[in-house]
């Protein structure tokens, strides 16, 4: 699958636990091309994770779709739904790594289920760690690192496999401008495999993206295109 | 020889190695203590069986209504060589006297008789004024001679123990002289305590008792072999009942500790989440949770299987007769066979590693219908 | 009550899987009326959440009542008769259970084959993402919550019935079934050699049937069909057969017509294989016969059904010929080593 990912009447809504739902997408509709950075922007609580969330399978809508290749790839169940976020990588804000593991072990761990033997996994992720500069820190535990190294770790794991789909959730958000840079050159590169790669991020960093992104502001639970 | 998934499990288990040590220890002790439990009694009744099968076919004994009385021998022999089906008949002279620590069972051995797994281990049969004790009788004392007590009180010559793995039977037997059981029990000339019949076929031990029954010109009691092993049987399965009852607890016990270690260390399940997100089938979670389940589960049931063993099956054993029979004065040492231990041990495997490995399954199995991103941030959606 | 440690875990592997089937029934009859998969409303897509949820404790329930009957055939066999005064074999546990014991393996026989249906045609709903098969399957599910319940109560019923001291004589069960030697060797008025090649002629149809379809990858509906009525055929046949003439070469003696001597170690233990041939096919022949008509039209290649049926006739092959072996070794052996069959 490398055509654009969409999203049809796309709802997703919360319970608040007093019989009252928080809705924070509201029948979205959008499309993300494959081959081109796709930026969401907007205000804190607007449901930039949430979108992500859902087009990497992680949350399943309300109600509403997610197609891929005109699939209806949210709907999946099983081993369907596993095999779907096998072909994503997220980038996730709060890095989300396991914190008994090693760095080397966290970026491996993606890698895991595709039968691979051991030494392939860690001759791909030591490659991936070369990318974003962090070979160094390959045998130290995860909760020793600083932020930006975390968010580097975040990065690398999601890459390891060359996916298909990059999600990215405020990529940058701890990085220096050199590292910055580098991850942003990380994700362009992933479009030029003909990736589709989304990127959660505030406005104003999302001037720093090479090329042409594509431009969209979640608001009100609703996406609405940006001119660049 | 492992694959890479197996690998990862087992590293993820030395990772932790206090909790991991901790759990081993609770699942060893548990397949131990509840091995002990559900053995001993299977293992007793298989001694037992073994040990009857040495035992006559059926036993004859003459009653009337006061109870046991003695048996003419000429008259009872012709009546059985009758009956179709009975190979062999033998007249025995035993009963109980009383000994100086108590009551013991006498046995009169006829000079040309030597019983089967005797002969190899005794020097010699006892002759007149001699007799040979089995370990129970004398309680460890050393002693050369034994008074006995019956119709008449006499001393006789201690030559020798009967052997130790015969001890479930012979534990307070004494065997004498033909000549001086009959006297020491009361049996005149021309009697006998019971007959000792053998038949062609095993299975027809209870197809004659009608025949047999009714070829004697008295009342008789028959017993046969397969009725004993049946009363052992009963006898044995109430214990057992009682040990099958300490099993429930204790398997939910190990369940709970073992779902309780999972969630805690090993399962938590933000972290299957964030597996999941990263492509992780669930399949491939719950072989995770089983390799790392039977990575502790697995040696632990083999170190407690042996240890169950041991205490079962070590030779010459006393203190398992005083915990579970309450045999407190001179319990006899147990020489148990060891040939039903198999299906006990499959048994007790079962009833612990299968609950718990569904225990450490439960956490993944979970995780197969909770978002991944619920189950990362904690949440339930449902 | 007869009490045993062995009967803890039967009762516990029957409450969990009656629980998980009840607990999965719930949304398999909110699927049965409520399914609409191609609307993506909040309903369905909640559903198809549950549907997933129930696929796993559908086959959990079916692990356990798998292991539950393994449990109870192998008490039955091996265990049980220890307890019961006289029983020498699961004939005298039979006897004790005073007729409820075929009750019993009925009911569990019936859980058995249509949870097997049930799993397969949801391995075959999983292999499609759309899961086309939902709804039929979760009226299939349906009629599991009854016969479960049904199956523990006659479980508890049965054991409760067995009085534990009171004898019972196995041999007389098995003895008393025929008056004289011409009644020992004949089955309803015919003889055993009309049920030898009875059971000769469908056992060669049944494996030829069977390889037929199951080393084949084009799919032939009329010898599947066939081969679903030649098993069906064939298993009452066979254990006729078994009991009544060839289990004599196991035993050594002739009108020995105990079906549960053959589960003892003295015996080799080869009621195992033999019986767990015969449930294999009686499984997978039910499974070939239901399973192409219930998945239907609903796959876009009939491929996944052909693949399965492939597999069930696979199966019924390799049953069907580790039964034959087992039961016709011994009879050929006897006759090369003493140049005569055991009857003359």
């Amino acid at each position: 699958m490398t055509a654009a990912l969409t999203c049809h009447n796309l709802t997703v809504a919360f319970p608040l636990g007093n019989g009252k739902k928080r809705v924070v997408l509201n029948k979205l509709n959008a499309t993300f091309p494959a081959g081109q950075i796709s930026i969401v922007s907007g205000a804190i609580g607007a449901g930039k994770s949430t979108l992500l969330n859902v087009l990497a399978g992680l949350l399943r809508p309300t109600s509403g779709e997610v197609r891929a290749n005109d699939q209806a790839v949210s709907r999946w169940m099983g081993v369907h739904r596993d095999r779907w976020r096998q072909q994503v990588g997220i980038i996730f804000q709060h890095h989300h790594l396991l914190y008994g593991y090693t760095v080397l072990e966290n970026i491996m761990l993606p890698l895991i289920p595709w039968g691979r033997t051991l030494s392939a996994c860690r001759r791909k992720s030591i490659a991936v760690l070369q990318q974003v500069d962090l070979l160094r820190c390959a045998g130290d535990l995860v909760n020793t690192l600083s932020g930006g190294e975390k968010q580097k770790t975040t990065i690398a794991r999601a890459l390891v496999t060359q996916p298909l789909f990059v999600l990215a959730d405020e990529p940058t958000a701890h990085q220096d401008d050199e590292s910055a840079a580098l991850v942003l050159n990380l994700l362009d590169q992933c479009t030029a495999r003909k990736a589709v790669v989304i990127v959660a991020t505030h406005e104003t960093q999302a001037q720093a993206f090479p090329g042409k992104p594509l431009r969209f502001r979640l608001e009100s639970g609703i996406l609405k295109p940006l001119a660049y | 020889m492992f694959s890479t998934l197996q690998i990862w499990a087992f590293r993820d288990v030395l990772r932790r190695p206090v909790e991991t040590l901790l759990l081993a220890l609770a699942v060893t002790l548990t397949i131990a203590i509840l091995g002990t439990l559900l053995l001993f009694p299977r293992a007793l009744y298989d001694t037992i069986e073994r040990l009857l099968d040495a035992s006559p076919a059926i036993v004859v004994r003459r009653v009337n209504a006061t109870g046991w009385q003695p048996l003419p021998v000429q008259e009872a022999l012709s009546a059985v060589r009758n009956v179709i089906g009975v190979v062999s008949v033998r007249p025995r002279i035993w009963g109980v006297v009383r000994a100086p620590q108590g009551p013991v069972t006498v046995m009169g051995l006829p000079p040309d008789y030597l019983a089967r797994g005797y002969a190899h281990q005794t020097e010699r049969l006892p002759s007149r004024g001699q007799a040979l004790v089995g370990a129970g009788v004398l309680s460890g004392q050393a002693a050369k001679t034994i008074t006995l007590e019956g119709a008449l009180s006499r001393p006789f010559e201690i030559i020798g123990r009967l052997p130790d793995p015969t001890s479930v039977f012979t534990h307070d037997l004494v065997l004498l002289n033909m000549a001086d059981a009959r006297q020491l029990i009361g049996l005149p000339e021309g009697y006998a305590s019971d007959l000792a019949v053998a038949v062609f076929h095993e299975d027809e031990q209870s197809a004659i008792l009608s025949d047999l029954t009714t070829a004697f010109p008295w009342p008789v009691q028959c017993l046969t072999r397969h009725q004993s092993a049946g009363m052992y049987a009963s006898g044995l399965n109430r214990g057992s009942t009682l040990s099958a009852i300490t099993v429930i607890p204790a398997v939910l016990a190990v369940c709970l500790l073992v779902m309780v270690n999972i969630r805690l260390t090993m399962g938590r399940q933000s972290e299957l989440g964030i597996m999941k997100s990263m492509g992780w089938t669930t399949g491939t979670i719950v072989r995770l949770q089983l390799y790392r389940t039977l990575s502790v589960g697995l040696p632990s049931a083999a170190v407690g299987l042996v240890l169950a063993l041991f205490m079962v099956y070590g030779p010459g054993t006393t203190w398992i007769g005083k915990v579970f029979l309450g045999w407190e004065t001179l319990p006899p040492k147990l020489y148990l066979a060891p040939q039903g231990a198999l299906t006990v041990l499959l048994e007790v495997a079962g009833l612990i590693l299968v609950p718990v490995a569904v225990s450490a399954l439960g956490p993944a199995i979970k995780s197969a219908t909770t978002d991944a991103h619920a189950l990362i941030e904690g949440i339930n959606t449902q | 009550m007869f009490w045993h440690p062995l009967l803890l875990a039967i009762f516990c592997a029957q409450i969990v899987a009656l629980v998980l089937v009840l607990t999965a029934g719930l949304t398999a009859f909110r699927t049965a009326l409520h399914w609409q998969p191609h609307v993506p409303d909040s309903r369905q897509l909640a559903l198809e959440a549950q549907v997933a949820a129930a696929s796993i404790q559908g086959r959990a329930a079916y692990g356990l009542w798998l292991f539950a009957a393994f449990l109870l055939v192998f008490g039955i066999a091996n265990l049980f008769h220890h307890s019961i005064p006289g029983a020498m074999c699961g004939t005298g546990v039979f006897q004790a259970m005073s007729g409820s014991g075929s009750k019993l393996l009925l009911y569990l026989g019936v859980v058995l084959l249509l949870t097997h249906l049930w799993y397969a045609l949801d391995r075959l709903n999983g292999l499609q993402v759309d899961l086309p098969l939902t709804a039929r399957n979760a009226r299939l599910f349906l009629t599991l919550p009854p016969v479960a319940l049904l199956t523990l109560i006659q479980t508890y019923q049965t054991f409760a019935a067995i009085v534990p001291y009171q004898p019972v004589d196995c041999c007389a069960v098995v003895y008393d079934q025929f008056h004289d030697l011409q009644q020992a060797e004949s089955i309803i008025g015919l003889g055993d050699p009309w049920w030898l090649g009875v059971f000769l002629v469908l056992s060669l149809l049944l494996l030829s049937l069977g390889a037929a379809n199951g080393f084949t990858t084009s799919d032939r509906p009329k010898t599947r069909l066939a081969l679903a009525a030649v098993g069906t055929l064939w298993l009452p046949v066979a254990a006729l057969t078994l009991v009544n003439i060839l289990s004599a070469y196991h035993y050594g003696v002739l009108q020995h017509h105990c079906p549960w001597c053959l589960f003892l170690p003295e015996h080799g233990l080869v009621g195992y294989p033999l019986y767990g041939a015969m449930v294999v096919i009686a499984m997978e022949g039910f499974t070939l016969f239901f399973l192409p008509p219930m998945a239907g039209k609903a796959f876009q290649s009939n491929r996944q059904v052909t693949k399965r049926c492939r597999q069930a006739a696979q199966r019924i092959t390799f049953a069907g010929g580790t039964f034959l072996i087992i039961t016709l070794g011994p009879p050929f052996f006897w006759r090369l080593r003493y140049g005569v069959w055991m009857s003359g």
